[in-house]
């Protein structure tokens, strides 16, 4: 036996329609090295093989000869599986603390796969005030239980294998509930960071901390260490960090410092956020005050959820937050090269004014341009080699108006992701 | 002296504990790791894990390995079906762990081959189902392929057009000799290894065809892009 055989000899009972069919010409050639091109661009964009013999080939290998290579890639972004594989795939590691492509899909990513595909401006993910549903037979679709208190709709969406492509709608106006049967308008919409998904990793327990943490590592492309800055203004570092750790201040001042420097400075724009009970997300303007279970919220008269002043008596003099204003201590000459504020990016109060500081930035268009590139040309992007193409990608994404499916199609056929 | 060392032994891991433990923080430690500046910045596709493993990604290998979504969206595409069957869906759900969690080479291990391989099963029982369903000259795949007659009656010929109509689209090329001879052996074993009367009857070329199909169909060339 040359081969392993699982020969299953079930009946297949299933409904099969029959659409897009592509019949084998058994008579052909291999394909010619443009066919090659054509049919490798096309896998590249939907992540999905190609037959050899489906019809696009030719079409985009024409396509590709008469120098309209990106005309050949939109070709290929109108496929179902550009959105459902494709944007997918690179927004599920973003949504989660493991940041596996195994994670499940919730209204993070529906949100990312619907500004993909609606053309939306790609800073809304981070200051818009929307989200995307579903629809179908066996979709729970409840807005409380299902959408804002589980992730029953998405994991429904998931399991029936909707066609995210086309099933998902944009709903104006994102909303918090404040009882099984109420809600009201979210106070501080921001996107996907003030969505389920991504609130659920990250405002759960903790201190608010990972919120900044990873807003950072998903749409800045920095982990914490590599911008953390031990020069910057400890101002904002909270109560609960230890000035002298194991009794050392210098150990303090050359390692904690660093992270909760810069950190701590934007932390105070989640202040009113918390992620608990049986309501899950949470803002102190609009939910009851209580100890976080059911639908209340764990946060003091000035709407400071507690967690964020905890374990006050650790350095009692540290920084006492009072309400969502944040200061941005990523300011000095490294940190300043590396992100590129524009506008006002020196302060600001509560999570939309976070997101747009983020989103603004040069940083964030080029590490968007990173994402797309890592995703569709199957390779890592060496940022000390590639800076200036990155910096040059990030401009081009911001020229096309933040269009993400703008940038993946160009980023599918820049030489540096062909060869 | 040895009092000593057997001192520092205690000492040194206690020590590790001990900053660890006191300072509640989960992060404290990787600020030591990292090199000064921007200009080293880790690729952030990776994960958490270190840049020193070996990564086909990282290498600019220009193949990539097919993860578990991309596995089952593939194998529907390359075969033209549009619906997952009940038993696919299944199927796919019992082997999602052993199918890759990303796209590196080097995930392709032999769980993972072994989930390619059945959920292949059932993704080509669906296509068999409804090939052999339409008239011949209606099918796609298996035109050259009589289902109503036993796997005796399944010549090289027509078995090679068989092939070759999955090698192309399941592959992306024309199969090569050593395949068609591969596979063409393994239709005279699986005949050699029914009793006689099991070889004229009809189950016995669905068995090969869906058999056939699955193993080009969970084969790296189809795993890979
Ligand atoms: C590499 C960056 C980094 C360094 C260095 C660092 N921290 Fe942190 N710290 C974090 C992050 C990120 C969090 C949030 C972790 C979470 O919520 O999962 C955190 C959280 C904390 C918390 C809150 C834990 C809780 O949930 O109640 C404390 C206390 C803390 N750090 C203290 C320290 C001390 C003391 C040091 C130095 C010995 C230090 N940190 C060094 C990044 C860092």
């Amino acid at each position: 036996m040359k081969f392993i055989f699982i020969i299953t000899l079930v009946t297949a009972s299933a409904f099969i329609s029959v659409h897009a069919q592509v019949k084998p010409d058994m008579t052909a050639g291999d394909l010619t090295a443009a066919q090659s091109n054509a049919k490798k661009l096309y896998e590249r964009i939907t992540g999905t093989k190609l037959p050899a013999d489906s019809p696009l080939i030719s079409q985009m290998a024409n396509l590709i000869q008469q120098g309209n290579s990106l005309g050949a890639a939109k070709l290929a972004t109108q496929d179902p599986n550009f959105y459902n594989i494709t944007v997918k795939l690179m927004a599920l590691p973003l949504s989660t603390r493991e940041e596996s492509l195994k994670s499940p899909l919730t209204d993070f990513v529906a949100g990312f796969i619907g500004v993909t595909r609606d053309d939306r401006d790609a800073r809304e993910l981070l200051t818009g005030n929307f989200y995307y549903r579903g629809s179908g037979a066996n979709v729970r679709s409840d807005i409380v239980a299902d959408i804002l208190n589980s992730n029953n709709h998405y994991d429904d969406l998931e399991r029936t294998r909707a066609d995210l492509s086309t099933n998902l709608v944009r709903v104006e106006g994102q909303v918090l509930s404040t009882s099984a049967t109420t809600t009201v308008a979210n106070p501080d919409p921001a996107g996907v960071l003030t969505s389920r998904g991504f609130m659920g990793a990250h405002a759960l327990m903790g201190t608010n901390r990972r919120l900044v943490e990873y807003t950072f590592r998903e749409f800045m492309c920095v982990p914490l260490n590599m911008w953390a800055d031990t020069g910057a203004s400890d101002l904002r570092i909270g109560r609960d960090i230890d000035r002298f750790p194991s009794g050392d201040h210098t150990k303090f001042l050359t390692s904690c410092k660093g992270c909760h420097t810069v950190q701590d400075g934007f932390r105070g724009a989640f202040a009113k956020w918390d992620f608990s009970g049986t309501g899950g997300l949470k803002n102190s303007a609009v939910h009851t005050r209580g100890d976080g279970g059911g639908f209340t919220i764990a946060a003091d008269t000035r709407g400071v959820v507690n967690k964020m002043n905890k374990n006050n008596t650790v350095f009692p003099s540290g920084y006492v937050m009072i309400d969502s204003s944040f200061v941005n201590n990523a300011i000095r000459p490294a940190n300043a090269a590396l992100f590129g504020w524009r506008g006002n990016a020196l302060s600001g109060t509560g999570v939309k004014d976070f997101g747009t500081v983020v989103s603004n930035s040069s940083r964030f268009s080029q590490c968007m341009a990173k994402r797309v590139f890592e995703t569709v040309c199957r390779k890592i992007l060496d940022e000390t080699k590639s800076r200036d193409a990155l910096i040059k990608w990030g401009t081009e994404f911001e020229a096309s108006g933040y269009k993400l499916k703008s940038l993946f199609e160009s980023m599918s056929v820049k030489p540096e992701c062909l060869n | 002296m040895k009092k000593y060392i057997k001192l520092m032994l205690l000492i040194i891991p206690l020590g590790g504990v001990v900053v660890m433990g006191f300072n509640n923080c989960a992060r404290y430690g990787e600020l030591e790791n990292a090199s000064t500046g921007s200009s080293s910045l880790a690729s952030t596709s990776g994960g958490p894990s270190g840049g020193d493993s070996i990564d086909s990604q990282s290498l600019g290998i220009p193949f990539a390995l097919l993860s578990a979504e991309q596995t089952l969206a593939s194998m529907m595409k390359v075969t033209n079906l549009t619906t997952a069957s009940a038993a696919t869906l299944t199927e796919y759900t019992a082997r999602y762990g052993s199918l890759a969690a990303g796209n590196d080479l080097n995930m392709a291990n032999g769980p993972l081959m072994l989930g390619s391989t059945s959920l292949a099963g059932e993704v080509c029982n669906s296509l068999v189902a409804q090939e052999s369903a339409a008239a011949a000259a209606a099918r796609n795949f298996f035109g050259s392929i009589n289902f109503a007659a036993g796997i005796a009656s399944v010549d090289n010929a027509s078995y090679a057009l068989a092939i070759r109509g999955m090698a192309r689209s399941f592959w992306g090329r024309n199969e090569n000799a050593s395949e068609l001879a591969m596979l063409t052996a393994f239709k005279q074993e699986m005949s050699d290894a029914l009793a006689a009367a099991n070889r004229t009857a009809a189950a016995s070329t669905r068995s090969l065809v869906v058999g056939t199909c699955a193993a080009m169909l969970s084969s790296l060339d189809a795993l890979t892009y």
